[in-house]
């Protein structure tokens, strides 16, 4: 589904991504962990398309298309989400105008018929109900007013409306409670399949305990280090990522 | 000196075209007067900082001829069709004819009957006020019958057009009896041209006892037109005003709002929406006066600015002595969407009362560009994206206007002046 290769990015002449390799299957669940400053947001921003980033080396390949000559609404169109570390509020646009925007245009660009406007209601109530997003905030603006918490609901209750191919979720359990975090972990629990894959990107091992994931990254330094199963996320837990920092410097 | 000579010019090709008019030979004659002592405002004068008519002023010709305007269309009922400040069509039902009265401006005395009559112009010092209390030869009294029904709508199709330079001194009174109620929408437009037309207008506004008067204005002319538009109102007690102002097209825009409270539990807002292209200018200059107290006002204004355009807003606060228990706010921000783009706000406050809430702001941004980003990985596209930006933008402005046909004619000017590919 996701092919990553070699992959170097950098921001205002810094480079941050050093030749990152990732593959990811359908039905899948990665985590992408490290300490901070390693390059876990740039890797988000990168595949969502922000343009800040330029990519000088390497190639993502998603579903066979080249997903670096796309415009981040087209690769949306193609299957892919972002959930935002920090949404943002967009005052004077309402969270039904926005998702009735986005569904028709993603809609358009896969050449589907416009969805009506009571399926459409029929499935705003049903996401809603998903991830326990009160009714009042979809008559609201974009994340406008919202609590930390309601914020990063909204932005599952959003990918749960665009049905995504590939979702990465960047840092969503930053800024949680328990229970929004359980609320978010189920969420993304009920729209797993064998047809979706996940890409989670956190600090915290917390968050896995709820998302199981088929495959633990270490990113340290722009590139993926460690790889292993849901057994790595409990061992960084306990001794952190020093060891695997030494041992990638000695390395060098 | 050239300014001299400009200003002898000026003064000349106004007073070209005037006609004495019963009634106003006092307010001629002391205008006349005051206007000798007074310079052709240039940028150097405060209130005339933003704008320079003077390369406008100069440039313009006229021959005095001025042809008439051929009827095309059909219009909608109780409409008014206006070619240069000239009635010339309407569509008034006899019923409404009941409760209004429409009378040319130069039968004004027909309209005073013999009773004194105080314009608000008359104690005005601006330099183009007193040209056009010198020149105006042409405009109606609008004047709202007691009893009248509430829900009188009147719509006003002006067009500006001729085939030489024409220079048009107009003035309107709109006056309304006490708890009468009135509902105007104006829509200004030119016809394409080469010519050049300099608008002198001026509208007073006389709101008696819990009247209520909303007033929609949409301009919408082209580069060949300089308009400059004063509207004075004064409001009785428990009177309400809403302006609603938004300004597309191109051209050279100036609009003045004086607006003053006179008795108690009276209320004025004033909204402008500025779309902006081009080499568009406008001016929007307002003066709120608070002569009573318990009196609310409100000011809000908008711009989106592209291209070269310019936006201009001087909004004063003026608050007398005794007008306590005053509520007057003020708001005006902008979006600059090019590097050439220009937005200059200058809020002023004057209180000489203790216990009142005034409030202004002002701010210059540029259009979100995270929100755009976060819009686009929701698939939806870049101009899409913009298009919701800036109608979100200027929602509270649209919100104000309560009118449906209008509301919607604005968000299609957004969409069709802004849409970038």
């Amino acid at each position: 589904m996701l092919s990553i290769k070699n992959l170097h990015a950098s921001i205002d002449g810094k480079e941050i991504l050093r030749g990152l390799n990732l593959e990811v299957k359908p039905g899948e669940v990665h985590a992408i962990m490290g300490p901070n400053g390693s390059g876990k947001s740039t890797l988000a921003s990168v595949l969502a398309g922000r343009e800040e980033y330029e990519v000088t080396e390497g190639e993502i390949i998603f579903n066979e298309k080249n997903l670096l000559e796309l415009a981040p609404e087209e690769r949306a169109g193609e299957g892919i989400f972002l959930a935002f570390q920090y949404p943002i509020e967009i005052p004077g646009v309402s969270m039904m105008n926005f998702m009735k925007t986005a569904i028709q245009e993603i809609r358009e660009y896969r050449k589907q018929e416009p969805l009506d406007a009571k399926s459409f209601l029929a499935l705003v109530k049903e996401k809603q109900t998903l991830v326990e997003l009160d009714k009042k905030l979809a008559n609201r603006s974009v994340n406008e007013g919202f609590s930390g918490g309601e914020k990063k609901r909204n932005e599952i209750f959003q990918m749960a409306m665009l049905e995504p191919k590939l979702a990465i979720l960047d840092e969503t359990d930053s800024g949680l409670d328990i229970d929004a975090l359980r609320i978010v972990a189920n969420g993304v629990n009920k729209l797993r399949s064998p047809h979706n894959s996940f890409l989670v990107i956190t600090h915290y091992q917390r968050l896995l305990d709820y998302i199981i994931p088929d495959f633990v990254h270490v990113l340290y330094k722009g590139k993926i280090v460690k790889t292993g199963d849901k057994t790595l996320a409990l061992e960084l837990e306990e001794k952190g990522y020093d060891w695997i920092k030494e041992k990638v410097d000695v390395l060098n | 000196m050239k300014n001299t000579s400009l200003k002898n010019q000026v003064e000349n090709k106004f007073i070209h075209g005037a006609f004495s008019i019963k009634g106003f030979e006092q307010l001629r004659s002391q205008s006349m007067n005051n206007l000798k002592h007074i310079e052709l405002p240039d940028i150097k004068n405060e209130d005339w900082k933003y704008t320079n008519l003077q390369s406008f002023l100069e440039a313009i010709n006229p021959d005095g001829n001025e042809v008439s305007f051929e009827i095309k269309d059909i219009y909608q009922p109780n409409t008014l069709l206006i070619h240069n400040g000239r009635l010339i069509h309407s569509t008034i039902s006899d019923e409404i004819k009941k409760w209004i009265n429409i009378i040319p401006i130069h039968q004004f005395s027909e309209f005073t009957s013999g009773k004194s009559f105080e314009t608000i112009s008359e104690k005005s010092s601006d330099y183009f006020v007193l040209l056009n209390n010198v020149s105006f030869n042409r405009g109606w009294i609008l004047h709202i019958k007691s009893d009248a029904p509430d829900n009188i709508s009147l719509r006003f199709e002006y067009i500006w057009s001729n085939t030489s330079d024409i220079i048009i001194s107009s003035r309107n009174i709109v006056y309304m009896e006490a708890n009468t109620r009135l509902h105007i929408t104006e829509n200004h437009r030119s016809e394409e041209q080469s010519c050049k037309i300099f608008v002198n207008h001026v509208t007073e506004c006389f709101l008696n006892n819990q009247s209520e008067l909303i007033f929609n204005r949409l301009q919408e002319m082209n580069s060949k037109v300089c308009a400059l538009s004063y509207t004075f109102s004064s409001i009785a007690t428990g009177a309400r005003f809403e302006m609603n102002n938004v300004i597309a097209g191109q051209g050279i825009i100036r609009n003045n709002y004086i607006m003053n409270l006179h008795g108690e539990e009276a209320y004025t807002g004033i909204t402008g929406l500025n779309l902006l292209t081009g080499q568009q200018h406008t001016d929007s200059w307002v003066q709120v006066n608070h002569f009573s107290q318990n009196c609310n006002s409100d000011q809000l204004f908008k711009s989106i600015v592209n291209d070269l355009a310019t936006a201009a807003f001087t909004g004063k606060i003026y608050v007398a002595r005794g007008a306590q228990k005053t509520n007057a706010y003020q708001s005006c921000r902008s979006i600059v969407l090019s590097d050439e783009a220009k937005s200059y706000a200058r809020p002023q406050l004057e209180i000489y009362a203790d216990d009142v809430k005034c409030s202004h702001g002002a701010t210059t941004g540029q259009i979100n560009e995270e929100a755009i980003f976060y819009m686009q990985s929701r698939g939806i596209s870049k101009p899409t994206a913009q298009r919701l930006l800036l109608s979100a933008f200027a929602s509270d402005v649209i919100n104000k206007i309560h009118d449906d046909a209008f509301c919607e004619q604005v968000e299609a000017l957004i969409d069709s002046k802004f849409s970038i590919q």
